[in-house]
């Protein structure tokens, strides 16, 4: 009991960095706020992560709500991704990397890792915990930087309009994170 | 399909639209019977268009949060209600507790209806995003 305490104590410290990753690399990268081009960028990425974790938990998991739940994000941010694409062709700005979206992308391989190596309840688990953690990053990423930073207000519009989504996003994993801790409390790590 | 399941008040619609061309049609003056009929007639009618009532799903822009509008709705027992997604993306209707209302996924631009069956307060909410809630009252 006290190894596999451990275990989940340690797994939870890895997602509580990357939980806290955005805020710090943003500060170090740059003296001030991203451009509009780099947080388009920021965005596109963040969307393109969760639609890969979404595939591969359908892929992988077999539990009822966590596939409803990937499948709803492959498709919710598939959606978001292309009102991002579509109000950048409009607004004539073309995606930019930055040290965030960077950092996002080497998080994320770390991460998709970790959870192809880990299969039935455990993957499910991971997979869960892993969407509570990077929605409360992304969410605090957009209200704390992407939105204040946006200098084009649709733009500035667009991110705020995101919010509600994500923190819906968060709650639904927040509810099939208790789900699955009621019924595989014992199997897990 | 929207006929089909008023049932009975659909047909007062269809027996009421007969009358009020035979009253208008005649061109003299209708029996008295008509005329009364003719005066009825519209408040029945108007009462069926009542009885389906319209919630929509959709961002409110301006405090950025999914809502169902209006967030509660008070009916009688045997109207309809229909919500509506506006959003871009999915919704439910999905009863808090208990089954009372269980939509399943409603696409965008796709509409679910449910038909009340007995009195009570039924709060609701969308189990894609649990911060989207909402309250129908049967009377």
């Amino acid at each position: 009991m006290t190894f596999h305490m451990n275990k989940a104590v340690v797994f939870a410290a890895a997602l509580v960095c990357a939980a806290t990753f955005l805020p710090t690399v943003q500060a170090q990268a740059t003296g001030s706020g991203p451009t509009d081009p780099q947080i388009v960028g920021i965005v596109g990425t963040a969307n393109r992560i969760d639609i890969d974790y979404g595939n591969l938990a359908l892929s992988k998991a077999k539990n009822k709500e966590v596939r409803g739940f990937a499948q709803q994000m492959v498709r919710d941010h598939s959606t978001v991704q292309k009102s991002v694409d579509d109000l950048s062709a409009k607004l004539g700005v073309t995606p930019a990397d930055s040290a965030t979206s960077a950092s996002l992308k080497a998080q994320a391989e770390q991460t998709t890792e970790k959870l192809k190596a880990l299969h039935g309840k455990a993957f499910d688990k991971a997979y869960i915990d892993n969407e509570v953690a990077y929605h409360t990053a992304v969410i605090k990423e957009i209200r704390s930087v992407l939105i204040p930073d946006a200098q084009n207000a649709e733009l500035k519009s667009a991110l705020q309009g995101t919010v509600p989504l994500f923190q819906g996003h968060l709650e639904h994993a927040q509810n099939v994170q208790a789900s699955l801790g009621a019924s595989s409390h014992k199997s897990a790590y | 399909m929207f006929l089909g399941r008023l049932n009975l008040r659909s047909a007062t619609l269809l027996v009421a639209t007969p009358l009020l061309l035979a009253a208008f049609a005649g061109g003299a003056t209708p029996p008295a019977n008509a005329a009364k009929q003719v005066i009825t007639q519209p408040s029945t009618l108007e009462k069926t268009a009542q009885t389906v009532h319209i919630v929509l799903m959709l961002m409110n822009t301006n405090t950025s949060q999914f809502i169902y509008k209006p967030e509660t709705i008070v009916v009688k027992v045997g109207d309809i209600v229909e919500w509506k997604n506006k959003d871009i993306y999915q919704h439910t209707v999905t009863s808090i507790k208990g089954k009372v209302l269980d939509s399943g996924n409603i696409a965008p631009g796709k509409s679910w209806r449910y038909r009340t069956v007995k009195r009570g307060t039924f709060n609701y909410y969308c189990t894609l995003h649990p911060n989207m809630q909402g309250k129908l009252i049967v009377q």
